[in-house]
């Protein structure tokens, strides 16, 4: 098992190594003169030279990107912001702790939603419950996010005016985004436990349980939740690292502070710093929760688990 | 169990019944609300730094706020006194005399003196940012504690303005011991004192007791960063914010019927222009003529402005025009004249490519309907405004829109564009060593009436190139609840507010 924890963390070094070197070359490539964009379009070519030789850019990329990656190896310096002039991770700390929030709350409410709502459906196949829950899901997983926030903001903030449409300053603020964010990822949790559910219900020792007197409530719970729920953990731990990338048009849109929109901001105005350290700490996040959900198969499932051993 | 559900529902029905006919008071008056003492602004751009000198792209509305420039713009963006009482300008129409008002004190108590203008104005030098300010003030000199001179470089340059927008009065001694704590908690001797950047990114301010043109009626301002422009609009409309900087023809749809809003508007600097380069185009006047004469205008305003904009048929903004206005006007609307160049063109075998940022899409289309009726056929290129820009300077741009002008330039600033060593229009353009040697002229006089006449020439000869189509000059707006008066409409041409001036409204 310890083996097996330590393959995978070692694997997220050239993994993430990649990442680093693809965000390098396509940020390169990307138009746009760092130095002009800080200084100015009416900076002198003096101004604007100077300004390149102190970040660098009159390096070869390789160059750069190796004094890069030796700097975030040796000594954790992701360099800092090109606008603020303030260390980049700084920046990350400040804002991830609101994309977080959101991307636990949304995963949260996502599963308390969607999860019983597709044992249901199953349970109830074919059922006018069945086609209600399984149209509205079909609905709200093809709604775009942003669309679907500004709906929640007219009908929430501006009919009824009982929630407020932005900031972060009380647990009131969070409660359109996270339903932005929620909604479409617990109409597709409800669509996959649906398609479990129906798969395990099939199964010969579902028949064997009620054969043997069980009533519906213990075979459900007892016998087909378990086994059903097998890759709907993965879709829950997929949604949470994909929620804490993907979060910016929310963020953008309520006026959260958050780390989406401080990567988007720093892409507008291309502080690669940001973008660069934004990403790795995305990447990274992202391995470290696939590496926890594999383990976690591991404690509901003993097939998995004796696989570890290997 | 359903009698239950009904005796509850039943319950709940009578208490809000009760509750909506029960009068706000046990005496049936109905309160007044309160005087509004706390303004939320968003702001276009996000606070990264609060020291004026460092020239970062950071939230310009809560450095206004802080601090207090020499003179400052009034409703119509003429210049007033500010910190300067008053100024005088001598023979040579170069040399400005400010006397300092002697009242002023700085957040932390330290009084204004020559030295602290000296002082900011010298830190904004040593700043790479702001290399070009030279093109504005020349040099500068403390002639006592409560009198400093500013010169101009030449008799046209608008140094009023960039002194009003750009140079905010810094304390000497508070800076000059910690500039990297200063840009983080600034101190300024304007109307908001700086108390606190918050979590969410915006920043808060209290109401300077001291300030030497009296207390302000706000007490306290939040400036919030920008949000997405839909959801902007909305935090207008529920109330969570007083004012909105910028508005744009769709926002402007939106609450053009809500009764609690109102908007400001005001004709800017700026002008929209279409400018033909490369080779093509470089290589065929007719082709250059027909554009100019077959772009119409007033359609573009109204498909892509909403109506909102001044058609233009100078090279510059009227604003920026000022008496230069009509010296060379470039050609309207002309159908018949446009196909008559057309047919004088050379083939143009492929499409011209028109290059735009998204917010020009509208106005693209519009060009490329004007175009397709004289039978050149366009296609439209989208790109990020690094891109675009970056193209530009690489000589690489056909056609392009851009809005150019501030409220600092002049016609004289402007020519430079156009020389064939500028980076910006003039090395995509085929431009004349005559040209060069003009503006070279421009830059070198400072004498205002010998300044005129170069400005004349440089004037007609970019017209008579045709590779410029005026579009129109920008007509600015913003957004505000009914809760609040006295913005100065000039707020939204220069973005520069005086939030100290704001009141509840009656």
């Amino acid at each position: 098992m310890y083996k097996y924890i330590a393959r995978r963390l070692l694997s997220i070094i050239p993994i993430l190594l990649l990442t680093i070197f693809i965000v390098f070359v396509i940020l390169e490539s990307t138009p746009g003169d760092p130095a002009m964009i800080i200084l100015g379009r009416d900076a002198s070519p003096d101004a604007l030279n100077a300004l390149r030789e102190e970040l660098g850019f009159n390096k070869p990329m390789l160059l750069r990107y190796l004094d890069y990656v030796q700097g975030i190896f040796t000594r954790f310096d992701f360099g800092e912001s090109y606008r603020s002039k303030q260390p980049v991770f700084d920046n990350i700390l400040v804002q991830f702790p609101t994309t977080l929030k959101l991307a636990i709350f949304s995963v949260i409410v996502a599963s308390i939603v969607g999860i019983p709502l597709g044992i249901v459906s199953a349970v109830r196949q074919y059922s006018l419950t069945d086609v209600a829950l399984t149209v509205s899901a079909l609905f709200l997983a093809s709604i775009p996010g942003f669309w679907l926030s500004l709906l929640l903001v007219l009908f929430f903030s501006l009919l009824l005016g009982v929630l407020p449409s932005t900031g972060i300053d009380s647990w009131k603020n969070y409660i359109l985004p996270v339903a932005t964010l929620a909604l479409p990822s617990a109409a597709i949790l409800m669509r996959i436990t649906r398609a479990q559910m129906m798969e395990v219900w099939k199964q010969d020792y579902i028949r064997t349980a009620r054969a043997k007197g069980a009533n519906e409530w213990r075979v459900i719970t007892k016998h087909a939740i378990k086994n059903a729920l097998m890759p709907v953990i993965t879709i829950v731990g997929m949604s949470f690292a994909g929620l804490l990338g993907g979060t910016v048009i929310v963020e953008l849109i309520f006026g959260m502070p958050g780390l989406g929109n401080l990567i988007i901001s720093a892409i507008k105005l291309k502080d690669i710093p940001i973008v660069m350290a934004g990403t790795i700490f995305l990447s990274t996040l992202f391995m470290l929760i696939m590496l926890l959900v594999d383990l976690l198969y591991a404690f509901i499932d003993p097939r998995t688990k004796s696989q570890f051993k290997r | 169990m359903k009698k239950s559900i009904s005796l509850v529902l039943t319950v709940l029905i009578t208490m809000m019944l009760i509750s909506g006919c029960t009068s706000n008071t046990e005496t049936g008056n109905v309160p007044e609300s309160p005087a509004k003492t706390n303004l939320v602004v968003m702001s276009a751009a996000k606070a990264i730094n609060y020291d004026p000198t460092v020239g970062a792209q950071t939230d310009t509305i809560a450095l206004h706020s802080i601090f207090d420039s020499l003179v400052k713009f009034d409703d119509n963006a003429d210049i007033i006194p500010y910190l300067a009482e008053s100024w005088e300008l001598d023979s040579s129409g170069l040399i400005y005399s400010f006397k300092l008002r002697k009242d002023v004190k700085f957040h932390d108590g330290t009084a204004l003196t020559a030295d602290d203008v000296v002082y900011t104005l010298d830190t904004m030098k040593a700043n790479p940012v702001y290399a070009m300010m030279a093109g504005w003030i020349k040099s500068w000199n403390k002639v006592d504690d409560y009198t400093i001179t500013i010169e101009r470089p030449n008799g046209l340059t608008n140094t009023m303005n960039y002194l009003a927008g750009q140079v905010m009065i810094i304390p000497k001694g508070a800076h000059s011991k910690d500039p990297a704590g200063f840009a983080m908690n600034p101190v300024g001797s304007g109307a908001y004192k700086f108390v606190s950047i918050e979590p969410d990114g915006s920043t808060k301010l209290e109401s300077n007791e001291a300030y030497f043109l009296g207390v302000p009626e706000m007490k306290t301002i939040t400036i919030k960063a920008p949000l997405d422009p839909s959801a902007a609009i909305l935090s207008l409309q529920t109330g969570e914010i007083d004012i909105l900087t910028t508005v744009n023809g769709t926002q402007l749809e939106q609450i053009k019927n809500d009764s609690k809003i109102t908007t400001i508007a005001f004709n800017g600097w700026s002008q929209n222009g279409l400018y033909l380069m490369g080779e093509r185009l470089n290589n065929d006047p007719n082709l250059r003529q027909a554009i100019v004469y077959g772009v119409n205008r007033q359609n573009l305003i109204d498909l892509a402005a909403f109506g909102l904009g001044t058609l233009s048929q100078d090279l510059f903004a009227k604003r920026v025009m000022g008496e230069f206005e009509g010296a060379a006007p470039v050609p309207g609307y002309n159908l018949d004249m446009a196909k008559e160049f057309v047919a004088k063109a050379n083939d143009v075998v492929t499409p011209l490519v028109l290059s735009i940022t998204p917010d020009q899409a509208i106005m693209a289309q519009s060009i490329q309907s004007d175009l397709a009726a004289l039978g050149l056929e366009v296609q439209i290129e989208q790109l990020e405004m690094n891109a675009f820009y970056e193209k530009l300077m690489n000589k690489e741009t056909e056609m392009g829109i851009m809005m150019l002008g501030t409220f600092q330039m002049t016609v004289d600033s402007f020519m430079f564009y156009y020389a064939s060593y500028s980076p910006f229009i003039g090395n995509a353009i085929n431009q004349t060593p005559e040209y060069d040697a003009l503006v070279g002229q421009i830059m070198m006089t400072a004498d205002g009436t010998e300044l005129r006449k170069l400005c004349i020439q440089a004037l007609e000869h970019v017209t008579g190139m045709n590779i410029q189509v005026p579009l129109f000059d920008t007509t600015m707006m913003l957004a505000q609840n009914k809760t609040i008066e006295n913005i100065s409409p000039q707020s939204a041409g220069t973005y520069v507010f005086y939030l100290g001036d704001i009141k509840a409204a009656k």
